[in-house]
């Protein structure tokens, strides 16, 4: 790590993202920025709680979807040991069921990558504050979930299957319910997610983070 | 006689009404030529006239005549006047029961007076009795005699082929009837009185009341007394004689062979048989040996012993030897009134209650027949009516019995009948065939009823098998249609077969489409993501961290510019690559060995680098995030190679051992000690990229390298089922 060690009591910051390159623009961006600092760096979501336990850092920057244990999981996790624990989310998703699920699981923001460099410090700064950080744009995806019908676990199940590329036999025999079934519950799916067909349920369902790769 | 008076008492009542201004019948004539309906009228009567006749036991009544002719005088219950005294009836009319006569009679005795003379009339207008309470005067002979009373005879006699009685008062009452006026000529005196018909007032036989015997004289005594006389053979009788006179009893003797009701005996000698009648001849028995006197007759054209008086003449000896002669010599009349056996066959048999008038038994008639010849026997069954007879008709049987002739209408013998015994005098031959004509008509019957059953169940069965037959063809024809629908629907199922066929082929095809669109666009998803979007990220974070420290330290802020232009690049090749990976995919047959094999082709192109490209082991499918990162690992690890080992010799090695794939991308060049190597942050991406796929997939990035001798980039992954594999982001 090639960063000057911070003059004063600066805000300790710790970062988990999977890719490294998007760790290496975040930690050049937060240490040109003063009184901030960058005080570890995790690879996946078993990391990032380590380090945190390890670190108590003020602030975490966690990506949403890393190996082993998702950032979701991860930040419920070091809200059940540190209710105090300011999270802060960073994901290309804007997808309304991960942003739900990020917040749901304690975090105080939750930033695109797509836009981090006008963001970034003003949100680091917010949830110094204990205030939350919700863009606009998340904020309006969020919006759109509430109108949207929840879909069952059997039905999250199949879509999940589906997103694997099985046909409905397969699904069948994978989930130990008959075709027939597989097919009720596909309509179900196409009907609330709302999709036309199935390649488009799961395009959809990808891009709401109903279900991840 | 009873009868005559209970009549008159019956009528003689009622008759009243008389009148009183009419003026009396005073002659026997005027009262008897009144009309039935005028003598009705009880018209009086008042007659004077001599007594003719009387009787004691005749209750008062008697015949009195006058002038104009006699009369009978009705009951009165007062004591008759006798015969020979002059009376004056005084009565009334009445029809009678034959004649009329004088009813409810007073009189007076006037005197006496001679009997007036009987008239000599010819036996024919005696016999008409037209001369009904007439005295007349008639002969004929004698041909029984009896003594009913002391004082009254009875003879029966017979004159000018009739036959009357006459009633006889004894001239003493201690004299005896004269055994020797039967069979003689008598002329006797006496009043005509008709026995009568009481409900048709018609005639029924007429008689004489003779007042005395001295009014009886012998006119010619029979001329030999016939006990005497010699005997004759029965076969005689009816013969011609010169030697017996006219009246003349004849003597016969004979056993007795059958007996007929109470008059009548069959008797049979050496030359033959002859019919007795008589008075009383219940008591003779066939076997007895008997003498008859009688008067030789014909009845039915035969002779028969008329009047006959017979007696036994010794113990009975039993029936004489039977003759057995031919149903022909029979049928001539030889043997009438012998005792007969004949061998006949049986042709019917009939019966009628019994004759005999006791109401009992049954009279059996058999119709039999012999040598061609029919003729009937009989005989009188006393035993259980309806019992069965030990005998059916066509049997043959052997009778024995009377046999009497029949003549005809002009008195020729034609037929015979045979007069059995009973039953038991019929013996069974040979017993009927079972098949008589009654069995025969039962079989005809069955047999015909046999046949219309068959007839009937032959037309049920011509219906049933035209019926059959026509189901046959009904059902051969449905048989033809089903063949055929079955044909057309073999048809229509091999059509359908085959567009289901196509439907499913269709249908796989647009699974492996959508598997593949799926798999494609997850991948490009996945690429998109880890390089470009996190490339483009890291860019972003360099230029604002370069935009940030470019009035602070512009030093940096140059080489986070620079680390945004080396992204930037890793992030352009990072695309081309999955675009050419997405290029060199095809859907079904892809191979990972495959695909580094064209990737090394792409890379090694116009250059002398030659790399071997080998696969061991048995190839497992792989998810397609999998082979995706493999392939961008061995491309990443090949293009270090190719950019920096100054090495032209490297080997790409895939090994499928069980549970574990290794990816091994081998060169022979300088090599590079891993401490000295640069990280990201020097702006080289491409090993921590490698190792990052690595683990996304689950898998291991190992790199061996020492200066000098080379490099291995070694990616291990664990690899299960293919389901099992799970790709993870």
């Amino acid at each position: 790590m090639n960063h000057p060690p911070p003059p004063e009591p600066a805000i300790r910051i710790l970062l988990a993202d999977d890719h490294s390159v998007v760790r290496l623009g975040l930690a050049a961006l937060i240490s040109s920025e003063p009184g901030f600092t960058v005080v570890g760096q995790a690879s996946d979501g078993c990391e990032a709680v380590a380090q945190y336990r390890a670190l108590r850092p003020d602030v975490i920057l966690m990506d949403l979807l890393m190996p082993n244990k998702s950032g979701a999981r991860a930040a419920a996790e070091i809200r059940a040991d540190f209710p105090q624990a300011r999270i802060l989310i960073l994901s290309t998703s804007d997808g309304d069921d991960d942003i739900y699920r990020a917040l749901q699981s304690g975090a105080l923001g939750y930033i695109l990558k797509s836009s981090p460099g006008e963001q970034l410090i003003p949100a680091i700064h917010a949830v110094m504050r204990g205030e939350k950080w919700i863009p606009p744009e998340v904020a309006r995806s969020l919006a759109n979930r509430i109108m949207r019908e929840e879909l069952s676990p059997r039905e999250l199940q199949v879509l999940e299957e589906l997103a694997r590329g099985g046909s409905n036999k397969e699904i069948a025999s994978v989930l130990l319910i008959t075709e027939h079934t597989v097919k009720a519950h596909l309509k179900s799916i196409l009907a609330k997610l709302p999709a036309r067909d199935r390649t488009e349920a799961v395009t959809v369902a990808l891009q709401r983070g109903i279900i991840h790769l | 006689m009873c009868r005559f008076f209970a009549w008159l008492l019956v009528l003689g009542i009622g008759l009243t009404g008389l009148r009183a201004d009419e003026p009396p019948l005073t002659q026997a004539r005027d009262v008897l030529a009144l009309s039935a309906d005028q003598a009705m009228r009880g018209r009086p009567v008042r007659v004077r006239g001599v007594v003719t006749y009387t009787n004691p036991s005749w209750a008062g009544q008697y015949f009195v005549q006058d002038e104009t002719g006699g009369i009978f005088v009705g009951h009165s219950g007062n004591t008759p006047p006798a015969v020979g005294q002059l009376v004056e009836v005084r009565g009334k009319s009445h029809p009678g029961a034959f004649a009329p006569f004088i009813n409810t009679p007073e009189w007076t005795v006037l005197g006496d007076a001679p009997l007036p003379t009987a008239l000599e009339i010819s036996m024919e207008r005696f016999a008409s009795g037209i001369d009904d309470g007439l005295r007349v005067e008639v002969s004929g002979r004698v041909r029984r005699a009896f003594s009913k009373s002391p004082n009254e005879w009875l003879l029966i006699i017979s004159s000018g082929g009739h036959r009357f009685e006459a009633t006889v008062t004894p001239a003493r009452p201690d004299m005896p009837l004269p055994t020797t006026w039967v069979g003689s000529l008598l002329r006797l005196r006496g009043v005509l009185g008709a026995d009568y018909q009481l409900h048709r007032r018609g005639l029924a036989m007429v008689r004489l009341f003779v007042a005395t015997s001295d009014e009886v004289t012998v006119e010619q005594p029979e001329e030999i007394n016939p006990y005497e006389s010699a005997l004759s053979p029965l076969a005689r009788v009816g013969q011609y004689r010169r030697d017996l006179a006219p009246g003349q009893r004849t003597r016969v003797q004979g056993v007795v062979v059958a007996r007929f009701g109470k008059d009548t005996l069959a008797i049979e000698d050496d030359s033959g048989g002859l019919i007795i009648k008589g008075g009383d001849l219940g008591s003779f028995l066939p076997g007895d040996p008997v003498e008859a006197v009688g008067f030789e007759g014909l009845e039915d054209f035969l002779p028969v012993l008329q009047d006959s008086v017979v007696v036994k003449i010794g113990e009975p000896r039993g029936l004489p030897a039977i003759i057995r002669p031919s149903v022909d010599q029979l049928l001539l009349g030889k043997f009438h009134a012998c005792l007969v056996g004949v061998e006949a066959d049986l042709i019917e048999i009939s019966e009628r209650p019994a004759t005999d008038g006791t109401g009992k038994g049954r009279e059996i008639i058999m119709t039999l027949q012999s040598a061609g010849k029919t003729f009937k026997a009989d005989f009188a069954d006393d035993g259980l009516e309806k019992a069965p007879l030990p005998f059916e008709p066509s049997s043959r049987l052997a009778l024995t019995g009377l046999c009497l002739a029949e003549a005809n209408a002009i008195g020729r013998v034609d037929a015979f009948r045979l007069r059995l015994d009973g039953k038991e005098t019929v013996r069974v031959i040979r017993p009927a065939p079972w098949l008589n004509p009654d069995r025969l008509r039962v079989a005809l019957l069955t047999t015909i009823a046999c046949m219309i059953l068959f007839g009937l169940w032959a037309l049920a069965s011509l219906r049933k098998n035209r019926r059959l037959k026509s189901e046959i063809r009904e059902r051969k024809k449905l048989t033809a249609e089903l063949e055929q629908a079955k044909q057309k629907l073999s048809l229509r199922v091999d059509e359908r077969t085959e567009e289901l066929k196509l439907q499913i082929s269709a249908r796989k095809e647009s699974e492996v489409r959508f598997k593949a669109v799926i798999g494609e666009r997850t991948r490009l998803a996945q690429e998109l993501h880890d390089g470009l979007q996190q490339g483009l990220t890291g860019v972003a974070l360099q230029l604002d961290t370069a935009s940030r420290l470019r009035e602070r330290a512009p030093d940096q802020s140059l080489h986070h510019l620079e680390l945004a232009r080396t992204l930037m690049r890793q992030t352009h090749a990072d695309l081309r690559s999955s675009v050419w990976n997405l290029r060199s995919r095809s859907q079904e047959d892809f191979s990972l060995v495959e695909a580094l094999r064209q990737s090394v082709g792409r890379f090694t192109e116009g250059t002398s680098i030659t790399v071997k490209v080998s696969q061991t082991g048995e190839p497992l499918p792989l998810a397609e995030l999998q082979e995706e990162n493999l392939l961008r690992i061995g491309q990443e690890a090949l293009t270090n190679a190719i950019k920096h080992s100054k090495s032209e010799q490297m080997e790409i090695h895939l090994d499928f051992s069980p549970g574990l794939l290794v990816l091994r991308v081998r060169d022979f060049g300088i090599g590079f000690s891993p401490a000295h190597v640069h990280g990201p942050a020097q702006g080289h991406f491409g090993l921590s990229g490698m190792a990052e796929r690595a683990q996304r997939i689950g898998g291991s990035l190992e790199i061996h390298s020492t200066p000098g001798a080379g490099t291995l980039v070694e990616a291990s992954l664990r690899i299960h089922h293919p389901t099992d594999a799970e790709p993870s982001s």
